[in-house]
């Protein structure tokens, strides 16, 4: 077999390509949470009172402390998670952290990836507007994420699957399976507090949403489960087949993280989380605990992130070369 | 002929593609043909232009406002048309001209025979600013200083190519001139099939060999770098083309360290690793800051030890700029003579020295009939061109010139060539100039032709990019090659019509056919509901 040993890749670059799949997927992830939750809202009752905060709640805001002539309106939430430069998670802002971090790779990266990447940037600069009008919102977010999955699969499919890959890889599925614990949080949140409320009867449809913020609503479907909690959540959590579910995404994190020499440290770490997964049964987290669940998960995947930039991106002065 | 043309009548420069009388230059008959046939087609051959430079992401950088925003590289897609012929002769020059800078470089920092001899007078050298003493009795390989350089080139009215000057630190530009040749063959296909333009492409080959050759461990695969400033340096988007193309890591300073053995390493993912050949985008100043500038940020630590040691080499080295001073550069026909005992092969543009009291007063008498240039600045800097300046400018330069005379040279006002431009909706003559770039090391190099950088506004001399200059592809070509195709207009015109139907009706009858025989050969696949 031929085999050739991987280029040497500075810590610099390795950074920049773990940042720029973090961001790529976030840019993705967000996208799509604002689409399913415009649809959503679409389909409730407006006596159910479910707003827009829920999904600023997803990305780590809370707004409830919030004077009432503050809270949480359509235009502002879409236009804080979609357009705003001032959040550096907005689509907007993360699809320009991810322009400039494959500024930094560029020399490792395929041409065609990066006249992608230059249009998909010039597109959303200059079109970020249309985000927050409802009429152009649909169309704006979908051609972000196909802009964002056309990147992606050229990246797979054409740049040498080298540690530079497996640094992007990494920080893409490290930052999925971040995102599926927020969005599972959330939802839990909205419907387990309010048990009484008028949102009973469009449970299901909230759990379809769920599911549908991680593109998970046909593949869940073909397994011929309904749409309660308990099953979302079991799937959400452990099918190894669906490629965002918790289970799935540390399984390729991992995948990846064994591909880059010196891995030890961060492969405890995502050892860790697996038994955490493990651990954690969906007719357990239904109630009350899946709020604790989701924060401890946090926490290891942040810790997870601590040991690969003390691994690789600040490393020792050992001289190999 | 058409009136797209017409903004030709009258003009007074020499012409790179038309002559006076309106017929072509010679070499020029089958490309103006071509161009002419084109019509207003040229104009969406621009538009086409313009799109794939912004898809293929070309761009440079500057600075508005202390911001760093990025432009698309703006390229005219009228190439600029050289023969063969002419190339050779000029490249040849070059070579000479590289030789001797060379030799002269290295003699400064070792014996200084050429002051000794009285060709270059020492005072000159004690007061340059790129002369750098740390570099002294230091001995790079081969006696090679100045690897890579750009020497930019002017025509006069008469068509003469003459150097204007030479660029030997950190001369930019050279992959424009590999983009433009993709962004040309993407909108001119036809042309490069019914003509024979010689590939540019080789230079990062070449590049490559040059930086691999330079290293001091011959037991192993060298390790090179591209030192850049960083991603917001104007000339990142070359550095990282650079790297990428010859096979080099793009490094920043902070990604360097020169342990206490004076081995300079760079910082992977596995550790540290031992670099052989640092290609810098970086000025010497700002390379090593316990040598130059303690506070500067892009440089490394040690780095000159590690290069004075021996154990590291450095393209272009440390100090190598004090040749591109402008002073410098009028003696250069002197050091040809000199070291080489050889004519120079292409003339340089006649400078006066503010420094030599009788060239001063001339200059300072005639101020707004000549340019003024201070010695040592780049990008055009500082340039002042006396008949456009006003009379506060003038009054200015003078105070200047008085103050520092070492610093300054003046040049007469040469009426530059010109090359059709597409403005607006007319092609115009538009100022023009020529930056090739030259290697030099055990197997010296030229491009095939360079960048040619284009003033776009009219009467314009200036065209640096940083200023609102264009470029053009430049198309350095064999006429004594016959085109495939038939010559007169009548014919290539229905050629074109005929080859755009072909073309059309191919690819649909092509799909067609494709769609049919996938279906009728192929096993079938998924579901039954095809």
């Amino acid at each position: 077999m031929y085999e050739t040993p991987s280029p040497l890749l500075l810590s610099r670059t390795a950074e920049a390509a773990y940042w720029a799949g973090r961001y790529l997927e976030r840019a993705e992830g967000t996208a799509r949470l604002i689409k399913t939750h415009a649809e959503l809202i679409m389909d409730l009752p407006r006596s159910a009172t479910v707003g827009w905060d829920p999904l600023l709640a997803i990305v780590g805001i809370d707004t409830s402390y919030l004077p009432p002539s503050r809270q949480a309106t359509e235009e502002t939430v879409v236009g804080h998670l979609a357009s705003n430069v001032s959040n550096p998670s907005s689509v907007r802002a993360s699809l320009a952290a991810v322009h400039r971090n494959l500024r930094v790779t560029r020399a490792v990266m395929p041409i065609e990836a990066v006249e992608v990447l230059t249009e998909l940037h010039h597109h959303v600069q200059d079109t970020a507007d249309q985000a927050v009008d409802r009429r152009t919102r649909g169309a704006w977010l979908t051609s972000v994420i196909r802009g964002c999955q056309t990147l992606s699969g050229i990246l797979s499919e054409t740049m040498s699957h080298d540690d530079a890959f497996c640094f992007f890889t990494v920080g893409r599925h490290l930052e999925r399976a971040d995102l599926t614990s927020r969005v599972l949080d959330v939802q839990a949140g909205v419907l387990t507090s309010r048990p009484d409320d008028a949102l009973t009867p469009y449970a299901a449809i909230c759990w379809s949403s769920a599911l549908q913020s991680v593109c998970a609503l046909e593949s869940f479907r073909r397994r011929g489960r309904a749409s309660s909690a308990e099953e979302t959540i079991a799937f959400l959590l452990h099918d190894t087949k669906f490629p965002r579910s918790l289970e799935s995404s540390l399984i390729q994190t991992s995948r990846w993280l064994l591909e880059i020499p010196g891995h030890e440290t961060a492969m405890a770490a995502c050892a860790e989380i697996g038994r955490l997964l493990q651990d954690s049964h969906a007719d357990v987290l239904v109630e009350d605990r899946l709020h604790p669940f989701a924060d401890e998960f946090q926490r290891k995947i942040a810790q997870l992130h601590s040991r690969i930039e003390a691994s690789w991106f600040a490393p020792s002065h050992a001289v190999v070369g | 002929m058409s009136s797209l043309w017409s903004a030709y009548a009258g003009n007074s420069s020499f012409d790179e593609l038309l002559r006076a009388d309106g017929q072509p230059q010679d070499g020029c008959d089958e490309i103006l043909r071509r161009l002419r046939d084109l019509g207003g087609d040229l104009f969406e051959r621009q538009v086409a232009a313009e799109a794939a430079i912004r898809s293929m992401g070309i761009t440079f950088t500057l600075y508005r406002e202390g911001a760093s925003v990025d432009r698309n590289w703006p390229v005219d897609v009228i190439p600029r048309i050289i023969t063969t012929e002419e190339w050779a002769r000029v490249s040849d020059g070059l070579l000479q001209r590289l030789r001797a800078i060379n030799l002269f470089i290295d003699d400064l920092y070792h014996d200084q025979r050429v002051i000794a001899d009285g060709v270059f007078p020492g005072h000159l050298l004690a007061d340059s600013v790129n002369f750098r003493p740390q570099c002294r009795g230091v001995s790079p390989a081969g006696g090679v200083w100045a690897h890579i350089s750009g020497s930019d080139l002017v025509r006069d009215e008469t068509g003469t190519f003459f150097v204007l000057e030479d660029n030997l630190r950190v001369p930019s530009g050279v992959v424009y001139m590999l983009e433009n040749r993709q962004v040309s063959k993407r909108v001119f296909a036809e042309l490069f099939r019914d003509l024979d333009i010689l590939p540019v492409d080789e230079y990062t080959d070449r590049l490559a060999k040059l930086l691999k050759a330079l290293s001091p461990r011959t037991d192993v695969d060298p390790v090179v770098v591209v030192l850049t400033p960083g991603i917001y340096n104007s000339a990142y988007y070359e550095h990282v083309l650079l790297a990428s193309r010859t096979g080099a890591h793009l490094v920043e300073g902070s990604d360097l360290v020169v342990d206490d053995g004076d081995v300079l390493f760079m910082r992977t993912v596995s550790g540290l690793v031992r670099v052989d050949v640092m290609y810098r985008r970086v000025d010497d100043l700002y390379l090593d800051p316990e040598v130059f500038l303690a506070d500067s940020v892009v440089g490394v630590p040690g780095v000159m030890r590690a290069w004075a040691a021996g154990n590291l080499a450095i393209a272009n080295a440390p100090g190598a700029g004090v040749a591109d001073d402008k002073v410098v550069y009028s003696f250069v026909p002197d050091l040809i003579r000199y070291y080489l005992d050889e004519e120079p092969k292409i003339a340089n543009v006649p400078t006066w020295r503010c420094d030599d009291p009788d060239d001063r007063a001339h200059v300072l008498a005639n101020l707004d009939r000549v340019v003024c240039k201070p010695a040592n600045e780049s990008g055009g800097k500082g340039v002042t061109i006396g008949s456009r300046a006003t009379a506060a400018e003038l009054a200015a330069l003078r105070i200047d010139i008085e103050s520092d005379p070492r610093n300054w040279v003046a040049q007469p006002i040469l009426q530059l060539s010109t090359a059709p431009t597409i403005c607006g909706d007319q092609i115009a003559p538009r100022h023009v100039d020529l930056r090739p770039f030259i290697l030099s090391g055990p197997d010296p190099y030229v491009t095939v032709g360079g960048l040619t950088r284009v003033a776009l506004r009219e009467g314009s001399l200036i065209v640096n990019s940083s200023q609102g200059g264009g470029s053009k592809d430049t198309w350095i070509i064999d006429p004594t090659v016959t085109p495939p195709r038939s010559s007169t207009a009548a014919v290539a015109s229905t050629t074109a019509v005929a080859s755009t139907t072909a073309v059309a009706s191919t690819t649909a009858v092509a799909s067609t056919t494709a769609v049919a025989s996938t279906t009728a050969v192929s096993p079938p696949r998924g579901t039954s509901d095809v």
